[in-house]
């Protein structure tokens, strides 16, 4: 009984240490439960990351069947296998002599909004300690990920001379959407200052010379600069020029370390270095500068000496002599020995004799023609001012063989042949020589017929009528590769990231021709399940959702999503938009779209200096040069704009300028997107100039406006605007006859409504070689919008650019404009004050006038009135003249300023000294050198028939106390004209 | 405590433990997006016992030792999908299979018997004479054609370790290079091979994500 009773007392701590010992054999438990029918599928938790539909989709385990163990481990490898599980437990529970299969799951993380703040010095900026964390969006997370981006952030501050920085990361969990959002706390403290460096190695130089080639310590002071990593990379460089500047090619300059000291707290660098010898690089039977040689002598870019080099070197430079004329040039080196710390490399240049590239004829071309080829060509014949000498060198000759092949190739020809003939000497003339291209075409292959197969998620006729490659066609491996990218891109647009192309083809039935096969793998589709965005702190999410051209279950395009964070940068108001795909390589069809954004700073500023030069001088005071002096105007601006006011991206600006000829403040609130459409945009303007770019006259105007700008379709942009001004003559600046000034110099009102529709189908708005340009404005100033005048306006442009072959452009521009005044009081002439008269001429209208002394004059000052109608038009040839980058302009302008537009005359001579309503011819050449931002433009004009005019010769004191007719009285009036020479300097093409 | 609470106690004790739910499987290590479970490593130790004849050992250690080499097989197995490599049809091991059998269980008895033993099925063995094919063919493709042998390795191979152990052999025989040149170059192709095999591995085992679940492995 005793032992019964000990028993029964260890029984329960038998059967519990069972229970307990159980998950130790592991191993071997699944086999307890295998062949058992599964009662249950579970979860836990309940709430899974992954829809319930597709869960069970993706088990291999199904309620009813029998339970094997290789089902479970694929569901686990299944599972794990959509990104959005770290870890996975499967456990089975006996139940009604079946099992329950429970699968315990813990979610994963992926990365989302990662910032940077804190007491950040500058540099690096939080921008930069936000990449280098290098926490991608969307990526899983890891702790591992996490210390390797706090290391990198480290050595980042570090290598910006912060050596004791604190960073803290915080993390902000998204458990909806299994995010992790990152805030680095970073504390960089203080900057470490560098000082004198440690230098080892062989330095040929002495070391006071190399820390002035840094340029770390302050120049008089004496002090070191604070270390920055730029600071430390330019140091380097600096010794690395002056070794270069020593002929020291070779010399190897490498950070070997930097000490931080913190008692004092300076960075000590210690630099590696061997300077390597002297090395002299010279042209021996040519004169080549060392400029030149530097530039074709890759050693000195390498600073490293190898036969390699060298060799490359002298094909640089045998291309460069042929390039100038000496197609037979030949350049060997020789490379001496280092003695006594100096080396030298020799080029041996034959140039021989300078010739001239006078033709260059393709024969055997049938399928394209020579103009076509030759567009493709790098040879030139010579012409007299582009290329004197031609352009030719064997390089070229190769590469337009193998351009020639490639492009016949790419047009079924498979077996084309280029072949090349130099004749020397041509036609007798020793200087002269010709290339002969002959074109052995061969027989073109076409495609017989085209079986695609694979598609079947996408629409097969439309893929297959984007393909170049069908029954008929050319065929080319070439033209294969275009339909590949094609079918692909509509697969990757379409959500199809894995689909793959394979082709093959075999020769048809008929000769020349091949039967093709296309085979497409669509893989999985993928679609948006939803889109998260972050980071926006004043912006209101509901702007951003309306420019998201993705929505859920849409198809996963990169397109849509790359064409979204490019809407998103269009709003102006982010300073950086991060696109992701959270897990993109979990196997998921549904993956959520993640855009994280940083917005940018609330205010910015800009402050500008310039200055112009035109005709724009002469004395502000009295009655001198009425057809301008050439004048310097410096000018200074400021402007601050608060950017997405609201958080709706509108923006309030303010812009000031002033200068000599100008004082000017322009209140600008922009709404952009106007009614949730990306084509309408509102802004609200207030101005107030005063300016005295007309020199007849200072003008004051006010002016508030509204407008609404529509953008119609890609070139056609249409503006509605309402615009109310003051505008007023200072009457102490006006230089016309005291008679005109109670009609033409009143302060006025303004109320004008207008439209103007813009159309732009310009190739290069920056240097058009064909296209249309077309401006049309209506206005209607009128007194039922306040107005104290009455008129309607329109100023029309037309544009147009003609290719002439393959170098000339001829371009052309008319503008015509008329300002008709109704219900006015006296003479329709003088209904329109001066400042809203139309002023023209100069390098946009008519070459003949400086800028804005076009039209009629004030018969006894001679100061231009402005007109009321004009009418120019501007022809220009526009060809190449020099090299690539060169070009020139012959030119014709012809138009004026007229009083009226009954007075709009196509007349070419002046009737007499009160007469300007005439046209005026300017004949003239212009030179354009190429830029990134334009052209440079340098125009010289000749006026055939420039204006001469009465101009007053006295001060304004003296025109007032000279009476009603001054001419006739004083005799201080004397004939003046507009000078026959004009010069125009400005960046952009006149039109 | 009274007979009927401890009976009670036991009871309970016991419909706990009858009822309770068991961990069948779970995640021993990840391989990127890819898992090895621990029912995977336990067939793999078995199977592999029963290939090498030999008792399986679930120890910790063995576990792990398995748990590395099936690491190696998954990054194997992920460079086969994404470059598309050639990998052997299911039914080229029945040759190698029928050899096997042959050697070890002749009778149909002895194979039951043995599989009964080890907790498997003739299909895991096909699978597992199938992967080692499959490895051997990725060696062929991927890595052989790389490998340069030259004239000086094989007689520093020959010099080193093939003639003295020939003239070990067979004493007094002349040994010649040429009688052994085919032999010497498959051998060092073989063994680069596999060199450049194991810098492969470790290089992508760095370049991909890899979480041994430890505790699994205690």
């Amino acid at each position: 009984m005793r032992m019964v009773r000990t028993w029964l007392a260890l029984f329960p701590c038998l059967v519990f240490a069972w229970v307990v010992a159980q998950p130790k054999a592991l191993h071997a438990q699944y086999q307890n439960y295998q062949g058992k029918d599964i009662v249950n599928i579970q979860f836990m938790p309940v709430d899974q990351p992954l829809d319930p539909g597709a869960l069970f989709e993706i088990l291999r385990l199904k309620r009813g069947q029998p339970l094997r163990i290789q089902d479970v481990s694929d569901s686990v490898d299944r599972l794990f296998a959509t990104g959005r599980y770290a870890d996975i437990q499967v456990e089975a529970e006996p139940y009604n002599g079946g099992v329950i299969i429970r699968f315990l799951t813990k979610n994963s993380w992926f990365i989302g909004n990662v910032h940077a703040a804190g007491a950040i010095s500058d540099p690096p900026n939080s921008g930069q300690l936000e990449n280098a964390a290098n926490l991608d969006l969307g990526q899983p997370y890891t702790d591992a990920k996490l210390q390797e981006g706090i290391v990198n952030q480290k050595k980042l501050l570090e290598n910006n001379g912060l050596f004791r920085p604190q960073i803290r990361p915080i993390f902000d969990y998204d458990s909806e959407y299994q995010q992790v959002h990152v805030r680095f706390q970073v504390e960089s403290g203080p900057r470490a200052r560098l000082t004198t460096p440690v230098f080892q190695g062989d330095l040929k130089m002495e070391p006071d010379r190399l820390v002035a080639a840094t340029k770390w310590r302050r120049w008089i002071l004496h002090s070191w600069k604070p270390m920055t990593q730029e600071r430390v990379r330019q140091g380097l460089a600096g010794i690395r020029n002056l070794y270069q500047k020593d002929n020291r090619i070779q010399a190897q300059v490498a950070l070997e370390s930097m000490q931080y000291d913190p008692e004092r707290q300076t960075a000590l660098p210690t630099l590696q270095i061997d300077a390597g010898p002297r090395i002299d690089v010279s042209a021996i039977g040519a004169k080549v500068s060392q400029k030149t040689l530097r530039r074709y002598v890759p050693i000195f870019e390498e600073h490293s000496v190898d036969r390699d080099l060298l060799t490359e070197g002298a094909r640089n430079l045998r291309d460069y002599f042929q390039r100038d004329g000496y197609f037979e040039s030949q350049v060997e080196f020789k490379q001496q020995r280092v003695i006594n710390d100096r080396a030298a490399i020799d080029y041996l240049v034959n140039r021989g004799p300078r010739h001239k590239l006078v033709l260059i004829e393709i024969s055997g071309n049938k399928y394209f023609d020579t103009a076509s080829l030759r567009e493709r060509m790098f040879l030139r014949a010579s012409s007299i001012l582009q290329f004197r000498h031609g352009r030719y060198s064997e390089n070229y000759l190769s590469q337009d063989e193998q351009s020639i092949e490639d492009l016949y190739q790419s047009n079924g020809f498979r077996d084309v042949k280029v072949t090349h003939r130099v004749e020397d000497d041509y036609q007798g003339k020793a200087t002269d020589i010709a290339v002969f291209l002959h074109i052995d075409e061969g027989p073109q292959y076409f495609v017989d017929s085209l079986e695609v197969d694979g598609i079947q998620q996408l629409k097969k006729d439309e893929i297959v009528s984007m393909l170049g490659s069908v029954a008929g066609q050319p065929f080319s491996e070439f033209n294969v590769a275009v339909d590949r990218d094609t079918i692909l891109a509509r697969y990757f647009e379409s959500g199809f990231p894995g689909a793959t192309f394979q082709w093959s083809s075999q020769p048809s039935a008929r000769p020349h021709r091949v039967d093709l096969h296309f085979v497409i793998t669509e893989g999985e589709r993928q679609t948006v399940r939803q889109v998260l965005v972050s980071g926006l702190q004043a912006t209101r999410p509901q702007l951003v959702y309306r420019n998201l051209g993705l929505n859920p279950g849409d198809p996963l395009s990169p397109t849509a999503i790359t064409d979204t964070q490019r809407r998103l940068y269009d709003l102006g108001i982010f300073s950086r938009v991060d696109a992701g795909i959270q897990d993109p390589d979990g196997q998921t069809d549904s993956k959520y779209v993640l855009y994280q954004m940083d917005e940018a700073r609330r205010y910015s500023a800009a402050i500008g200096v310039g200055a112009e030069v035109a005709r724009i001088g002469g004395c502000q005071t009295c009655l001198d040069a009425p057809a301008g002096q050439t004048g310097f105007a410096p000018r200074v601006s400021f402007d601050i704009t608060r950017n997405n006011m609201w958080g709706v991206a509108h923006s309030l600006s303010l812009r000031t300028r002033v200068s000599t000829l100008e004082r000017q403040g322009l209140l600008n609130y922009s709404w952009p997107l106007f009614q949730n459409n990306d084509n309408l945009a509102v802004s609200l303007t207030g101005l107030y100039e005063d300016s005295r770019d007309v020199r007849t006259f200072s003008s004051k105007r006010q002016e508030g406006s509204v407008q609404l700008s529509q953008r119609v379709s890609k070139a056609t942009t249409l503006f509605y605007r309402f615009t109310y001004r003051r505008v007023g003559v200072d009457q102490g600046t006006l230089k016309i006859s005291p008679l005109l000034i109670p009609l033409l110099a009143q302060p006025v009102r303004l109320g004008l409504l207008s439209g103007n529709m813009v159309q732009d189908r310009r190739d290069d708005p920056v240097d058009p070689h064909k296209g249309i340009y077309n401006t049309v404005d209506l206005g209607m100033a009128s007194h039922v919008f306040g107005s104290q005048r009455n008129f309607l306006r329109v100023l029309v442009r037309n544009s147009t650019y003609h290719p002439i072959g393959k170098k000339l452009v001829l371009a052309r521009s008319t503008e015509f404009g008329d300002i008709y005044a109704f219900h006015y009081n006296g003479n329709a002439l003088d209904a329109i004050p001066l400042p809203e008269r139309f002023f023209a001429g100069g390098g946009t209208t008519n070459r003949a006038f400086p800028d804005f002394q076009a039209g009629p004059r004030d018969t006894i000052t001679g100061f231009p009135l402005g007109g009321t109608a004009l009418l120019f038009n501007q022809t220009e040839l526009r060809f190449p003249l020099i090299g690539d980058n060169i070009g020139g302009v012959l030119f014709h302008d012809m138009g004026n300023t007229y009083s009226s537009l009954g007075n709009l005359s196509f007349r070419v001579k002046q009737r007499n000294l009160q007469d300007f309503d005439y046209m005026v011819h300017a004949v003239g050449f212009g030179l354009r050198y190429r830029t990134p931002i334009g052209p440079v433009r340098l125009d010289l004009a000749y006026s055939i028939n420039p204006p001469s005019f009465f101009g007053f010769k006295g001060s304004e004191q003296d025109l007032v106390n000279a009476g009603v007719n001054p001419c006739a009285t004083s005799g201080k009036c004397v004939e003046q004209n507009v000078s026959h020479f004009q010069f125009f300097f400005s960046i952009g093409q006149t039109f | 405590m009274t007979r009927a609470t401890t009976i009670r106690v036991l009871l309970a004790l016991m419909a706990a433990s009858w009822g309770h739910a068991e961990i069948i499987d779970r995640i021993a290590v990840s391989v990127g997006n890819g898992v090895i479970t621990t029912s995977g490593i336990d067939r793999e130790i078995r199977v592999t016992a029963l290939l090498n004849d030999v008792p399986a050992d679930f120890s910790a250690a063995s576990r792990r030792a398995t748990a590395d080499r099936m690491v190696e097989q998954k990054l194997v197995r992920r460079e086969l999908e994404i470059s598309r490599y050639p990998v052997p049809e299911a039914s080229a091991v029945e040759s190698e299979y029928a050899a096997f059998r042959k050697a070890r269980y002749p009778t149909d008895a002895s194979l039951e018997s043995a599989l009964k033993e080890y907790g498997i099925t003739e299909e895991e063995i096909k699978d597992e004479l199938l992967w080692q094919l499959t490895l051997l063919r990725f060696i062929e493709v991927r890595f052989r054609p790389a490998v340069q042998v030259s004239d000086e390795d094989i007689r520093a191979y020959f010099d080193s370790s093939v003639k003295p152990a020939a003239e070990a052999a067979h004493p007094g025989e002349p040994v010649s290079l040429d009688d052994y040149r085919a032999q010497i170059q498959d051998t060092l192709t073989g063994k680069r091979a596999d060199q450049e095999l194991d810098a492969w591995l470790k290089q992508t085992r760095q370049r991909t994500e890899i979480v041994y679940h430890e505790e699994v492995f205690q």
